[in-house]
Parts: structure tokens; C-alpha cells; sequence
């Protein structure tokens, strides 16, 4: 279901990864959404990185990666002994939310924002960390935000005050953000280049770590007021993340909290886990936070720069 | 909760190719989950509800369950680590281990009944 205006996706038909890069370099105009009416997907106007979110539910000329593979081969196919016929498949199970990730990886890509998904259990401080981020970081960066949560729009209004663009989703029974879903919240958000996208999943600290989203980074939140054998007792949201902030540690004098054992708890499911202890109440360790931001971001650009400039000395001069 | 959504999405999935070779009805479906996906009980769990109505309802699972492995640079060898909450090397103790296998979540493949569509099919080819 796609969580900003509840229309289903059961009749949706997945395009492979060929077939949306072919649509792209052809500008296929039969695209439109059929549901376009009561929200915009966007996709009348072609399929540049300038171009809003896209993809559709249903492309009529698209064959679907079944189609595609379950006619290119026979070999897949082998009988049984009592008439019934074996089909090969190898695909990931998460093999669509993949291809709406990728998506949404490559249209951010393309505009150079940096996107990173916020993951914690609820009350870590995750949407006060945000607007202490957007309102350090506001001179210099453009910042948007996609608030997952249940119910309500509260997080979305406190971003909001801060002045920068946020889009709330509610998930509903829904307990993580998925890929499609976050591709709809980006057609509301008319995203400039060179930003930052921050999407704040649902407070959960097991089931958002097997989405991708089709983020740069993995950020988890994990504050002083929770076990600090955290990082060991939901291993994967470590194990996903890139970096790990420790909020909350102006309350460290209040609290039962190693934080030695926790850091070598999330260097044991993660070796390679950036961590940056910090609170977003009082300030301290913020600017180690806005300088990984502001590097992470200079990456982002400067790797599109990088493709851009290989691209134009493989053209031949005029 | 989100085991629902996976055991969903390899409905969807199976489904797509099963309705590809004309089949409404699936017998088996053959899934590949490594232990640290954690979907080895849940998967059994949410996949009869969320199967029912579709072309997966019925259908056996079968799943291969794939062990952690993970390289140790420090061994230069792949191998099971101390247990799944400590990913370190059992002989060195090394902790910048890379993660071999234990992550699948993989649709393997699916069993239908044979139709006359399918048989049309080999044969021509």
C-alpha cells in the first residue's frame, strides 16, 4: 500500500532495472500513472534526473522480470516424475523492494542529495537531533525530511517549525518504512541538488534494518537511557548502520550505562561503525555530527562530479 | 511485523511466476534464509494467513537454512564465527570479519502442476 495517499500497489506491475534505464533513454511517454489524478506521480514529464520521483504503477508496454525470465529460458523449467514442473527463480525475496530502492538511489544520486536513514528504538531523541541538525546545518544546506511514524503528524510540524519541507507517513499497522512508499513521499518534495534528505523511520530497532530505502547511509540512534547492550540484542541495525550516535550523554551521571562495553558490543556486529557520542539537548559532540554530515555530503557530490567529468572526456571534442 | 511483509513479498513473487506459467495453484516453494535473517520460525508463522486467497495458498515450504559463515583476514580462511551475537574469529579472536553467508532471504524456486500450457512450452522448445 503506498503509505501518502493509500492507493494499492496489487496491480502494479515491477519493471526490471533494464527496462526503467530503456524507458529513460527513450522518454517513454506512455508512463502515466493511471492513478495520476488524485496524486502527482510526476511522470509527464519525462524521466531526467530533473524529472519528479519516477516510477509508475503500471507500464502496459513493460514486460515484468517474471515475464522477462520465464520466457528466456526452458532450463528453468524440469519436470517432475508426477506431472508436476519445477521453476527456478533465485531471486531475492525482497528482490521489489530492491528495485524501488535503486530507484530512488539513482534519482538522488542524480541530484547529488545525500540521504540518510535514521533508525532507533522510539525515544531516542531521533527528531531532536534532526532539527538541531537542519538548524545548524540550514546556512549552508538545504534540508529535507520524510517523518515515518504510526500515527500522527507531530514530527513532521516540530520539523516544520524550523522552516524546512517534511512529509509525514503514516505507516499505520505498518511497522517500517519501505522503499515505495518513500519513493511517493519524494514527488511531494521537490528536492533540490546538492541537499540533504533525512528520512526518519519508524521507531523500531528490528524490522527497518532489512528495508533499504535507497539511502546513503544507515544512521542508528541509541540513547544512554537504553541497555547498552543494545548494539548485541537487535545485531542487524548495527550491523546495517554506518554510523552509530549515542545521544543523550549529558544524562550519563544518572544512568547505569558502560559506555566502553557498549562501544565494543557495536564494534563486535560492526567493525567498521563510525561512532560519535553526542546529546542533541545540550549540544555537546554536535559539531563531530555536523562535520561527518558535511563530509558525507561533499562524497556524494563529488562522486557524481567524478562520473560527470569521466563521461565528457570519453565524448569526442568538436 | 516485518516478517509479514516478507513473507508477503515472496507471495507476490512466487505468484508472479507461477501466473507466468499459466499455474494457479502452487505446491512448493523453495526459499533459501540464512540464520541471520531471523525468518526461519516467522516465516512459518505469517506465511499460511498471508497466503490465503492467492496462488501460494496450501503450498509447502521447504527452506534451506545457510549457517553464518564469515572470513577472517587475519586467519585468511572462512569459517563459523564464535557463535551469531559475536561475530568474531573462534581461533584468533579477530573482529574485522567480513560476512560470508547467513544474510539470504532468496526465493530458490517453485513447484506447480504440470498444465497443458507449460508442456506446449517445452516442447516447442
Amino acid at each position: 500500500m503506498c503509505g501518502v495517499c493509500g492507493c494499492s500497489d496489487e496491480n502494479s506491475v515491477i519493471r526490471s532495472l533494464e527496462s526503467l534505464n530503456s524507458e529513460a533513454r527513450t522518454g517513454d511517454k506512455n508512463t502515466l500513472d493511471k492513478h495520476s489524478f488524485h496524486h502527482q506521480h510526476g511522470l509527464a514529464v519525462g524521466r531526467d534526473s530533473t524529472a519528479l520521483h519516477p516510477h509508475s504503477h503500471e507500464v502496459e508496454s513493460q514486460q515484468s522480470y517474471a515475464q522477462a525470465s520465464a520466457s528466456k529460458s526452458a532450463s528453468q523449467l524440469s519436470d517432475t516424475d508426477n506431472g508436476s514442473i519445477l521453476i527456478e527463480i533465485e531471486k531475492d525475496i525482497l528482490y521489489r523492494n530492491s528495485l524501488y530502492a535503486e530507484e530512488n538511489r539513482q534519482f538522488l544520486s542524480n541530484k547529488e542529495i545525500l540521504t540518510l536513514n535514521f533508525v532507533s528504538s522510539p525515544g531516542s531523541g531521533k527528531t531532536t537531533l534532526l532539527v538541531e541538525t537542519i538548524k545548524a546545518l540550514r546556512a549552508v544546506y538545504k534540508t529535507y525530511v520524510i517523518e515515518g511514524d504510526q500515527q500522527t503528524s507531530n514530527d513532521a510540524e516540530r520539523i516544520r517549525e524550523t522552516g524546512a519541507k517534511a512529509v509525514q507517513i503514516n505507516t499505520g499497522k505498518g511497522c517500517h518504512l519501505d522503499a515505495h512508499t518513500v519513493g511517493h513521499a519524494l514527488e511531494h518534495l521537490e528536492l533540490e541538488s546538492r541537499s540533504l534528505l533525512f528520512i526518519e523511520n519508524v521507531g523500531n530497532l528490528v524490522c527497518p534494518a532489512s528495508f533499504d530505502l535507497g539511502e546513503n547511509h544507515k544512521v542508528a540512534l541509541l540513547s544512554v537511557t537504553e541497555g547498552d547492550d543494545k548494539p548485541i540484542k537487535y545485531p542487524d541495525m548495527f550491523a546495517a548502520s554506518s554510523v552509530m550516535l549515542l545521544n543523550k550523554i549529558d544524562l550519563l551521571p544518572y544512568v547505569k550505562f558502560d559506555t566502553d562495553r557498549c562501544i565494543e558490543y557495536a564494534r563486535q556486529v560492526n567493525p567498521d561503525i563510525r561512532i560519535i557520542m553526542l546529546s542533541a539537548q545540550d549540544g555537546q559532540g554536535l559539531s563531530e555530527w555536523f562535520e561527518w554530515v558535511s563530509i558525507a555530503q561533499n562524497t556524494v557530490s563529488k562522486s557524481t562530479l567524478k562520473m560527470a567529468s569521466q563521461e565528457s572526456s570519453l565524448r569526442p571534442s568538436s | 511485523m516485518h516478517e509479514l511483509s516478507i513473507a508477503k513479498s515472496l507471495i507476490d513473487l512466487a505468484s508472479e511466476y507461477a501466473e507466468q506459467q499459466q499455474a494457479s495453484q502452487i505446491e512448493e516453494i523453495y526459499v533459501r534464509l540464512g540464520v541471520l535473517s531471523g525468518m526461519l520460525r516467522p516465516l512459518h508463522f505469517c506465511f499460511v494467513s498471508a497466503a490465503k486467497g492467492t496462488a501460494c495458498e496450501g503450498a509447502s515450504l521447504d527452506i534451506e537454512e545457510v549457517p553464518i559463515t564469515v572470513q577472517c583476514p587475519r586467519c585468511n580462511e572462512t569459517k563459523a564465527p564464535v557463535n551469531r551475537y559475536s561475530l568474531r574469529c573462534p581461533d584468533c579472536f579477530a573482529t574485522s570479519l567480513k560476512i560470508v553467508t547467513g544474510r539470504e532471504m532468496q526465493l530458490v524456486g517453485i513447484k506447480v502442476k504440470a498444465n497443458r500450457g507449460i508442456e506446449a512450452k517445452q516442447k516447442s522448445n
